[in-house]
């Protein structure tokens, strides 16, 4: 078992790990959890396990992955798909840039992802966001790449048919806009 | 675009959008003693609340009596400072509510109205009682070491549903009510956690709450609901610090054990040791899982001087794993076939054992029998086979098989699944080390349907003389092993039971047991 510094050492490593990965860490919170607060929880909870543990870690350096794993891990078992509380997955923030024309897109996906299991949304975002494959996504969340492989083909599914559903109603809000928007336009 | 491409996209531009907060002072490395130190304050002002029995049970060194503990007959006295027995239709479910946050009825009140389910959950088959069935079991803070674990509650309720089947395919299933036996139960064993007969009751559903320390009702989330048996206790494990909190009836003996231990002939027993417990709740500290797989712990519950369960944890608040690589000792090159990631599944299952065991990575010796393809069943586009043994540090051996296949799922054009499944699970004596061992599995793959493949593999050691077999009980087969030195009958003999090994000199080399699950 490897035994890393003690005391002040155990600290400036620490602290310089944080301070290099925590908006990092909290981003990847964001998007699992879907809102700042909980991220931030999330965050601060796996920080303070991994902080107890540090000289046990195989790597004192930059324990990211095994930080990011204690994230999923406990957000998963302290979590259930909460509908009732979709406030708590907020509207992605503002952005400052041009719209691409695939802000509206990406708004309905945002908001289907919130409907996912939190184990679903887990296994899609360690591999659509993190990158990570399907074997690494098995070992962060400790089961078999069956598993794995299952729980992202079912989640694609059901994105792909959640979104081709709120295609239809999205549009008709939309157009429900442009015509307030003209009205407007023709009463000046 | 495509759905894959749409998502990360997705991801990536909300990421970029979102405005982290520098690192805020709690999250350093003075913030993480703060956050020690005022934990460990929450505790004793827990204490000085009038619990201090809870706490003594956890305080006390209970992990060392229970991993010294002699093994016990399971008619053991209870000691004399224990209450009196219950009666033998006692219930771990009326009475009061018990726990070290029961005395904050506004609390209480609030769990026992917490939902149990949401509308877009897929599990609408779980038991979701009407609240005015609703009674709050307990409710109390998880204790360990210097740590909170969290805040937990057991809430129990009463439903008329039908007993529904489980959702099928997937890893998270709600297990069926329990049915009443056809017969009288058998005493349980040493190792087979047994549940004895019950009357027929009502359905008694109930669902664990988990939040974290110092919680409001509104943080603490539920578990999976699911029916129960009013007759037998209920569990919770945490498996990141190993603390075990079992609700049985007031003035039940409650006895834990850490794991089985395995002799050196292949046997396997447990030894237990009495938990301190308050009102039959007992906290108690046995081994963490450090890898993906079951808890190794046990215990059981004895009322008016008789054991009336033996069971393992059955609700669980999982951890990330974290335990060390594991080294595996492979005998022959594994074949893949190709597939993205199968590479881990020979980990899964060494890390499975060590969970079910409780052992250390440095107490097992993994030899890698086989890796590579199996015939599959009629729909199947790829089929594997993963055998293992597991010599413990008593030198008996442990032959775990498992097969994984991939097959298109019932709508076209959809893609694949995976299926997977335990071709042999056994015990033998120490002897010959693992790698010199011939290994002979029935196999059978599918979803138990006509589809089925069944088939034998016989498995040489990785360095011998094995040339072919001979099987079969009315007609005899002759399969021989290829390059990779193993042996597939793709349809296996009716009635066989053993194979015969031999060289290419015709010398018998072996007679082998053929294992089957």
């Amino acid at each position: 078992m490897n035994r890393g510094p003690a005391g002040g050492e155990t600290a400036a490593a620490f602290d310089a790990f944080v301070g290099h990965r925590y908006a990092a860490l909290v981003r990847f919170g964001y998007v699992l959890t879907g809102n700042r607060a909980s991220a931030e929880d999330l965050v601060q909870t796996a920080l303070f396990r991994t902080y107890r543990r540090w000289d046990r870690l195989d790597d004192q350096v930059d324990p990211f992955a095994y930080v990011r794993r204690t994230m999923v891990n406990a957000h998963i078992s302290w979590t259930r798909l909460l509908s009732s509380r979709e406030q708590l997955f907020a509207e992605p923030p503002d952005r400052a840039g041009v719209d691409d024309g695939h802000d509206l897109e990406r708004l309905q996906m945002w908001r289907q992802l919130a409907t996912l299991p939190a184990r679903m949304r887990a296994v899609l975002v360690l591999r659509f966001y993190e990158d990570l494959s399907a074997a690494e996504t098995a070992r962060v969340l400790g089961c078999s790449v069956g598993t794995i492989k299952s729980q992202t083909f079912r989640g694609l599914a059901r994105l792909r048919r959640d979104l081709a559903e709120g295609d239809s109603d999205l549009i008709q809000d939309e157009a429900s806009k442009l015509r307030s928007g003209a009205r407007h336009e023709n009463h000046r | 675009m495509s759905i894959e491409k749409q998502l990360r996209d997705t991801l990536r531009r909300v990421a970029d959008d979102f405005d982290p907060t520098d690192a805020a002072s709690g999250v350093r490395s003075e913030g993480m003693r703060v956050l020690a130190h005022r934990r460990r304050r929450q505790r004793m002002s827990v204490a000085s609340a009038g619990l201090a029995a809870v706490l003594v049970a956890v305080a006390v060194p209970l992990g060392v009596s229970l991993l010294s503990a002699e093994p016990k007959p399971p008619d053991a006295p209870v000691a004399a400072s224990s209450p009196p027995q219950t009666t033998a239709d006692a219930s771990a479910f009326d009475g009061p509510t018990r726990g070290s946050l029961a005395g904050n009825a506004d609390f209480v009140e609030a769990i026992r109205q917490l939902d149990w389910l949401f509308p877009e959950e897929d599990d609408l088959l779980a038991p979701n009682p009407p609240v005015e069935t609703r009674r709050v079991v307990y409710v109390g803070e998880f204790v360990q070491d210097d740590e909170f674990v969290g805040t937990a509650a057991l809430v129990v309720g009463s439903a008329n549903a039908e007993p529904t089947p489980a959702p099928s395919g997937e890893p998270d299933t709600y297990p069926r009510p329990p049915e009443p036996p056809s017969e009288p139960a058998s005493e349980p064993t040493a190792e087979s956690p047994t549940r004895p007969g019950y009357p027929q009751t009502d359905q008694l559903a109930a669902v664990w709450f988990i939040g974290p320390a110092g919680a409001s009702a509104d943080q603490m989330h539920p578990n999976q609901p699911r029916w129960i048996s009013p007759d037998l206790p209920t569990s919770l494990f945490d498996d990141t610090t190993g603390t075990l909190l079992v609700i049985a009836a007031p003035g039940d003996t409650v006895e834990v054990s850490p794991r089985p231990e395995v002799a050196a002939d292949g046997t396997v027993s447990r030894a237990y040791a009495a938990s301190e417990r308050t009102d039959g709740i007992a906290i108690a500290a046995v081994l963490p899982v450090p890898y993906d797989g079951p808890p190794s712990a046990q215990f059981r519950i004895s009322r008016a001087g008789s054991v009336v369960a033996e069971l393992a944890p059955d609700e669980r608040i999982y951890g990330a794993p974290d335990g060390p690589d594991l080294e595996l000792h492979y005998l022959r090159t594994p074949d893949y076939g190709g597939q993205d990631g199968l590479g881990s599944e020979e980990l899964r299952i060494a890390a499975s054992i060590l969970s079910e065991y409780g052992l250390a990575a440095d107490q097992v010796r993994f030899d890698v029998h086989y890796v590579g393809p199996l015939p599959g069943s009629r729909a199947s586009t790829y089929a594997g086979l993963q055998v293992l043994t597991a010599t413990f540090p008593s030198g008996a051996v442990l032959t775990r098989a498992e097969w994984i296949e991939m097959s298109p799922v019932l709508e076209p054009n959809k893609g694949d699944g995976y299926s997977y499944g335990l071709c042999a699970d056994e015990l033998s004596p120490a002897g010959l080390p693992a790698a010199l061992r011939f290994i002979a599995i029935r196999c059978v793959v599918g979803a138990e349907s006509e589809d089925d493949q069944s088939s034998l593999i016989v498995i040489p050691p990785g360095d011998g003389d094995a040339f072919y077999a001979e099987v079969g009980a009315t007609e005899r087969l002759v399969l021989y092993f290829d390059e990779s030195g193993i042996g597939i009958l793709d349809s296996f003999p009716d009635g066989a039971q053993t194979v015969l090994v031999y060289s290419v000199d015709e010398a018998l080399l072996a007679e082998v047991s053929i294992w089957t699950e």
